[in-house]
């Protein structure tokens, strides 16, 4: 059962430009040009009810700006969105009852006082019977380890403690819908790990629909088992994100060690060359000339160790933010 | 009518928890809530100057009284003081439009304008306009010998409510063109100076003056319409106009907005 269902959404923003130095300054004063940048360009996809997705796409492709249309912050310049049955920017109150955001350079917290007063307030705000609060509270709680943490004042706690508390914050009105705007941004990789761990988790027990902006591919991966990549506003993938390498499906990166240094011109036979350094290389093989490839490399030369890979993810994801003319961050 | 009460309880429960949640960071920073205190106190001493002013020089200028001119300025001082409890958060709005931190509060909920202009509540600052317009008007009310009643003390309430709503409305308006303009900076410095027509009576300014200051930007009721009804000074259509003004000024505060909300862009990132 779809739980978002959107079609065409498309959100233009107006901002004026300005010339360098003082002259531009004056001549700004009085004629001011204009211009409109389109962040989400008719962006269609749905999601089903319990589903982690994956929004990927590099800064400025409107992986936010989809998100804040989502969750009702910003009203699009056109096409259709239908949440949980609601149309977010209307901004209905029992909308805003299902769901929960949580974004990674934005805080709910009131940072002088400790987080359980945060979560009080929202108890409040959410009418929730305090019973069942406390429960929610003390699961999540368990689940991040932070029981010994919420006295302490939010500007007290390291990022990675604070996001526990911001992802607490959010859930303790236990939503059917989460979305997420870069959780684990400038967080260590314990911190990272552990945040990635929970929400796995909460998403497989809970069934909450999770809905996931992230630059760090581990996140998406470990998270999400669909993807969609957004460049230049526009879907440009949408599927699991091992797929998304198989744009390079044909190819195979192999990696050599030799028993001396080698070089360029007696590794070209077997494929690209992508990295050589001395006694070591990487390749680039045809997918259907590996096996021949292999058996030429071990009679040709002093073969030491060797690894036959797929093409890293990461270059998959390059790839889709490139076609659209931007480079991957 | 149940679900009313229901409401109603529920907000100002918020209320109060956002009063205690703000006099407890408050009072973490201990030399910021002194030095509010004091700069207030530098403020409320200019607006006693005039009211000193006036007594000394003992005239009745254009009807009213010194005695009658002090519940005026006493009002004032009042009114500021409850204003300059809600404050931070007006001060905070544009700021907030142009680093997106509303982002958060716009997706709770509650009314959003309940949220973004009453969540936090300054106590420093407050205080001693507060103790000083009650002292004033007491002081002016008892040497006028005005009667004590409950007809003039309900209605003077409901005038410095009506007071304090206009000037909540009347403030939050400039604020909200930092929704259009990100910096709105200027429009604030002009409707602090529009406020401050009220650092004396409007009976001391030209009478085309106060048909301005009480019919098209109704800055002059905020101040002068309490003491003048407690003087028997309002005719039965101003005391009407008193009472629906605020409300005229809030539908349009609302109307703005609502198209302040739509128009939001919040902050990339």
């Amino acid at each position: 059962m779809e739980i978002i269902t959107v079609k065409d959404l498309t959100k233009t923003f107006t901002y004026s430009v300005k010339e360098k130095g003082l002259r531009g300054s004056l001549h700004n004063l009085f004629a001011r040009p204009t211009l409109q940048k389109t962040a989400v360009n008719g962006v269609s996809f749905s999601i089903e009810r319990g589903e982690a997705v994956g929004l990927l796409g590099p800064n400025g492709a409107g992986k936010t700006t989809t998100l804040k249309m989502l969750s009702g912050i910003l009203y699009p310049t056109a096409g259709t969105a239908t949440v949980a049955g609601f149309v977010p920017w209307e901004r209905r109150r029992d909308y805003q009852r299902r769901f929960a955001i949580v974004m990674g350079q934005k805080t709910q917290l009131w940072p002088d006082l400790p987080a359980l007063d945060t979560f009080e307030l929202n108890r409040r705000i959410y009418d929730l019977d305090p019973r069942e609060y406390q429960r929610t509270l003390d699961e999540l709680t368990d689940l991040l380890g932070v029981g010994s943490l919420l006295q302490v004042q939010v500007r007290r706690l390291s990022l990675g403690e604070r996001m526990k508390m911001e992802l607490i914050a959010a859930l303790l009105h236990r939503p059917e819908l989460l979305y997420l705007d870069e959780p684990t941004i400038g967080l260590d990789i314990l911190s990272q790990r552990s945040i990635r761990d929970f929400l796995r988790h909460y998403n497989r027990q809970t069934r909450t629909t999770i809905l996931l902006t992230s630059h760090y591919t581990a996140d998406i991966e470990a998270i999400c088992p669909r993807s969609i990549i957004i460049n230049h506003g526009s879907v440009v993938f949408d599927g699991p994100l091992g797929e998304v390498s198989e744009v390079f499906g044909h190819k195979k990166l192999v990696s050599i060690k030799a028993g001396r240094d080698l070089t360029a011109g007696e590794l070209a036979p077997f494929g690209a060359v992508r990295e050589l350094q001395h006694n070591t290389a990487l390749l680039e093989v045809e997918r259907p000339r590996l096996e021949e490839c292999l058996q030429r490399m071990f009679g040709a030369l002093p073969v030491v160790d060797l690894d036959v890979k797929d093409i890293p993810i990461e270059e998959g994801i390059a790839y889709f933010y490139e076609k659209a003319g931007v480079s991957a961050p | 009518m149940k679900h009313l009460v229901h409401r109603l309880r529920y907000y100002l429960g918020l209320l109060g928890l956002f009063a205690r949640y703000s006099l407890m960071e408050q009072m973490e920073y201990r030399i910021n809530f002194a030095a509010g205190v004091a700069v207030e106190c530098g403020y409320m001493l200019i607006k006693l100057m005039y009211a000193v002013l006036i007594l000394q020089a003992g005239a009745e200028i254009n009807g009213l009284s010194p005695n009658e001119m002090l519940m005026c300025i006493g009002t004032y001082i009042l009114v500021t003081g409850v204003y300059m409890g809600v404050y931070p958060n007006f001060w905070a709005l544009p700021l907030s439009v142009q680093d997106g931190s509303l982002d958060m509060l716009l997706t709770k909920p509650l009314n959003t304008q309940f949220l973004v202009t009453l969540r936090r509540l300054d106590f420093g600052m407050p205080l001693p306009d507060l103790l000083c317009g009650l002292a004033l008007i007491v002081y002016g009310w008892q040497r006028e010998g005005l009667p004590v009643t409950f007809a003039n003390l309900a209605g003077f309430v409901v005038f410095c409510i009506a007071g304090w709503f206009l000037t909540y409305c009347l403030f939050l308006i400039p604020e909200l063109l930092s929704f259009w303009f990100v910096a709105a900076g200027g429009a604030q410095a002009l409707s602090s100076a529009v406020f401050d027509f009220n650092n004396t009576p409007m009976n001391l300014y030209p009478k085309w003056l106060q048909r301005v200051g009480i019919f098209l930007v109704p800055v002059f009721l905020i101040t002068n319409f309490p003491t003048l009804f407690v003087m028997g000074a309002l005719s039965p259509a101003l005391i009407a106009w008193g009472l629906a003004a605020p409300w005229l000024v809030f539908a349009l505060q609302r109307l703005i907005w609502r198209r302040a909300m739509r128009r939001y862009t919040s902050a990339s990132g």
